[in-house]
């Protein structure tokens, strides 16, 4: 009967070449200017030995397809090379210091987002025609032009500054932070039962995920409403009827049809949410991926510019590959 | 009598105006007794068959009459009496078996959870009893197990009837159940409706198919336009048809054996938003005339009733 | 008189649905932004980069917007940036067009390897944050307004690419392009004459709704500092430039330009979103 090995072996063997394409293109786009990257990056005001030095240490005076094969080489075992400022360290390492907090406020982010377009997009199904059903894809278009930073820094101006009710910035109060174990603020004050962090954590999370939420919540309210609408008019909802079945289970079996093609657009959606993030986190100062890339680039840290990228493509890979694997989950008709 | 339909009358609103699909129909069906309803698409059967169970959504809405099921009028019934009874009953069987299951739900959940919607069972003994229904006819118990998608049009057609006799229902009504497969499982699904009959339960069957509906049913009411024009045993209806119309449709059947000519009949049926005055057949009719400009009365014979100024005995 | 004739003939052209006024109100905030850019020496009241008022100013009469941290007039300041705005945003979205849309159109004519090469590259780039995507080019590029058009086109080539591939998949298995092959046209006579044609519906809707992203994309990378720099002005930027103010309470450095953005993308998007409700309208039972 059901095939889902066969179908995740299939599906994740495809993740490689589509992984292979980005990192290729990323390699590409890193070195497509005449020159090199590192002049670029550092300018002309550097002494020629200095600049050597620095194209020599990322590796730049070699030839290209020597270059392609050790960036393969070392993105495949993990190493992405050493950071050029500071304490040189390993990208990677400092990649990871700064991962979890991205990846909380993508979770949240994407947890809102869903709840608000479900939320909105089943109520405009349910009360089609009406002028609730035009005010929310009214929502869903406005929300989706909504500039992240404008939005955010309004929010900010209005819950942070005049109504003092929030902080508007940073991931948690300076020492406030609870024992690491996952890195996620959340999760970790939870295990460790320290609720104070807790509390401090979710009250800095609130504004951002909300202005993430908000602006990627516009596109699950349209693909919603019109998927619960289809399934609504359906045969079999109407045999659900038939049968004496209460309004509610038919309510709970409509939103199940309709929202399976929904967790489709969840993968596409992920970039966007990904992109949003960097904005996000620059708008609310949080310590996450975005403000890494930028600020590597402020500082003209090639190497861990191409690590950021290069990580930031497998992520996506993975995390379509998984939304995938759930789609398959969830609909019986996909398991060949 | 099992189910009295009084002057039912169930309209549609529409932007070209009130679309009169069933426009005061009576007819009576007696405990056991296999009845089809017959007539061209639109006619206003298949409206019947859901004003029956109360599924008629808006823009539609049942605006008269009474419809007298076990001793209680039916549309006086509250929502939740309603649903009581739809299943428990009543069960309805669909056109389509590829889109009247969810494809989301094992067969036997779906089978179950209409069971305990009625019944208190526990979800193991529901499943049981889903098992003996597809037994019944004359599928495999392990299909519970199976997704709407595995099975074929003929199978899926066959839970349908195995869910709607599950709860073991008075009335059965079966809408266009078979148009959507092919001849020889047509006559398979034929067959298993005919064994629900012997099993003592009533059976409404709509359809389009004037030949099916005369090989088995008892009683045969004839729709045009939302009209009931025609009502009578099956025997008496076929080999003496009253009304023109009955006796359009029945020339009108191709005869696999003998070398009848086909005479289909001339012109369109009426938009039901803007029927013709009087008579709704009077513009097909080969003998309509000047007093066909009024609405005939439905004329009742002794059980067989006939909607026309002009039906011979 | 003119103006009011055209309207009603713009009005009645286009068919009753729900997506004329979306396309309407569309146009009409898209018309004002590009008036606002090519007029802006006249419609400007101030200099946008040289002072003209005391610095962190108020709305008021005097200074319709207020004024920033260094006594410029906002309002002047975000006329003038309405033009780097439209000339990034169009530039890019017209060279993604042309390379995007014969692309596609090659590829999804011809089919075969070609077909299954582009598509794998394409939908690879498309399905990479195209922010990031923008950014790692303009940090490569360096921050200038022609690397962030080199940059955003970049992003949204693979858009075009699949949505005209996508179309002309399904103009292909039509009838009549069989019809056309058999009485021996040319393939670029077809691709000319039959399908391109064809394209154009779809082609208009998403070349509005790609430019309604494109505005946030050059909004997000103006906002990082990778389009312009100071004095120029720009929207992006200047909500970047007035966001170390906004703990102090000052508002409108930020409000406005930032509400220019959503404006703007608005109405490409009301745009696209309404023509695509006129090509397609929703059965509404």
């Amino acid at each position: 009967m059901a095939s889902l090995k066969a179908y995740i072996i299939t599906r994740a063997l495809l993740v490689i070449p589509t992984v292979l394409i980005l990192l290729t293109v990323v390699f590409f786009i890193l070195r497509i200017i005449p020159g090199d990257p590192i002049t670029a990056m550092v300018g002309q005001k550097v002494p020629p030995e200095v600049l050597e030095k620095l194209r020599h240490e990322a590796g730049l005076d070699k030839p290209i397809y020597i270059q392609y094969i050790e960036y393969l080489k070392g993105v495949l075992t993990g190493n992405l090379g050493r950071s050029m400022i500071w304490g040189k360290r390993p990208v990677i390492e400092e990649i990871m210091d700064h991962f979890p907090a991205t990846l909380e406020l993508t979770i949240f982010g994407f947890i809102m987002s869903v709840l608000l377009g479900v939320l909105t997009g089943a109520i405009a199904a349910f009360k089609r025609g009406s002028k609730i059903d035009t005010s929310m894809r009214i929502y869903s278009i406005v929300a989706y032009t909504l500039f992240i930073p404008w939005f955010g820094m309004l929010l900010q101006m209005f819950f942070g500054v005049y109504l003092k009710l929030l902080p508007i910035g940073g991931r948690i109060t300076p020492g406030n932070a609870p024992e690491t174990i996952t890195g996620l603020y959340v999760i970790d004050s939870i295990l460790t039962l320290n609720f104070n962090a807790l509390v401090d954590a979710l009250s800095h999370l609130l504004l951002p995920s909300l202005t993430l939420g908000i602006v990627l919540s516009g596109a699950y309210t349209r693909i919603l409403r019109n998927n619960l609408i289809d399934v609504l008019s359906q045969d079999f909802i109407t045999a659900y009827r038939a049968r004496g079945v209460s309004e509610w289970k038919v309510i709970k079996h409509a939103m199940k049809n309709a929202f399976i093609p929904v967790v489709t657009l969840m993968g596409l959606q992920f970039a966007i949410l990904l992109a949003g993030a960097v904005l996000t986190e620059t708008t609310f100062s949080w310590p996450g991926m975005g403000t890494f890339l930028i600020e590597r680039i402020e500082y003209r840290d090639y190497t861990s510019v191409q690590g950021a990228i290069v990580f930031y493509a497998v992520f996506v890979a993975l995390i379509s590959l998984i939304v995938d694997i759930v789609y398959a989950l969830l609909d019986p008709r996909i398991r060949y | 009598m099992l189910l009295r339909i009084e002057n039912l009358k169930t309209y549609f609103e529409s932007k070209r105006g009130v679309v009169k699909a069933v426009d005061g129909v009576s007819f009576t069906v007696n405990r056991g007794e296999f009845v089809s309803v017959v007539g061209e698409s639109g006619c206003g059967k298949s409206t019947l068959a859901y004003s029956i169970i109360r599924l008629i959504n808006p823009p539609g809405k049942i605006v008269g009459g009474r419809i007298i099921f076990d001793g209680k009028d039916l549309l006086r019934l509250s929502e939740k009496e309603m649903r009581k009874i739809r299943g428990k009953e009543i069960g309805m069987i669909f056109q389509d078996p590829m889109t009247s299951l969810d494809p989301l739900e094992k067969i036997g959940d779906q089978m179950a959870e209409t069971i305990m919607e009625h019944v208190k069972v526990s979800k193991k003994e529901a499943l049981e009893i889903a098992g003996k229904m597809l037994e019944k006819v004359g599928l495999p118990a392990n299909r519970i197990n199976y997704y709407p998608h595995q099975l074929s049009g003929g199978q899926r057609q066959r839970v349908m009837i195995a869910m709607a006799i599950s709860l073991n229902p008075k009335l059965l009504i079966a809408d266009e159940p078979t148009t959507a497969l092919d001849v020889i499982v047509q006559e398979k699904i034929m067959d298993i409706l005919e064994s629900m009959k012997k099993e003592g339960r009533t059976i409404i069957l709509i359809t389009h198919d004037f030949a099916l509906a005369s090989e088995r049913s008892d009683k045969i009411a004839v729709m045009y336009a939302g009209w009931l024009v025609e009502f009578g045993k099956a025997r008496d209806l076929v080999e003496d048809p009253l009304h023109p119309y009955s006796k359009a449709l029945i020339d009108s059947v191709p005869d696999l054996w003998m070398d009848k000519k086909i005479k289909p009949i001339p012109g369109f049926p009426p938009d039901l938003a803007n029927p013709p005055e009087g008579c709704r057949f009077r513009p097909r009719c080969p003998l309509a005339d000047e007093k066909c400009k009024k609405e005939p009365p439905a004329v009742d014979l002794e059980g067989r009733i006939v909607k026309c100024w002009h039906y011979e005995v | 008189m003119e103006v009011k004739n055209l309207a009603t003939t713009i009005f009645g052209v286009i068919p009753k649905t729900e997506g004329r006024y979306m396309v309407l109100a569309g146009m009409a905030i898209v018309a004002t932004v590009v008036i606002m850019a090519v007029f802006a020496p006249f419609i400007a009241p101030y200099d946008p980069i040289k002072s003209s008022g005391d610095v962190l100013q108020p709305p008021s009469l005097k200074h319709i917007m207020g004024t920033d941290n260094l006594g410029r007039d906002l309002f002047s300041r975000i006329v003038f940036g309405s033009r780097v705005v439209l000339s990034v945003v169009l530039s890019a979205s017209l060279v993604s067009m042309i390379v995007g849309v014969p692309l596609g159109l090659i590829s999804g004519y011809f089919g075969g390897k070609l077909d299954r090469v582009l598509s794998m590259l394409m939908d690879s780039m498309y399905a990479f944050p195209g922010l990031i995507l923008a950014i790692a080019i303009a940090a490569v590029l360096g921050p200038s307004v022609v690397n962030a058009i080199v940059a955003i086109s970049v992003v949204y080539i693979p858009t075009y690419f699949r949505m005209i591939r996508g179309q002309t998949l399904s103009i292909k298995a039509q009838l009549f392009v069989e019809a056309a092959k058999a009485i021996g046209a040319t393939d670029f006579k077809i691709m000319r004459k039959y399908i391109f044609p064809n394209l154009i519906p779809t082609l208009v809707v998403v070349f509005s709704l790609s430019v309604a992203d494109a505005i946030l994309t050059e909004a997000g990378l103006s906002f990082l500092g990778f389009i312009v720099s100071a004095p120029t002005p720009d929207w992006g930027f200047e909500l970047a430039s007035g966001r170390p103010y906004l703990p102090a309470g000052y508002w409108w450095m930020i409000t406005f330009p930032g509400l220019m953005v959503m404006l703007l993308s608005l109405g490409f998007a009301l745009i696209g979103e309404g023509l695509s409700e006129i090509y397609a309208p929703r059965r509404e039972r």
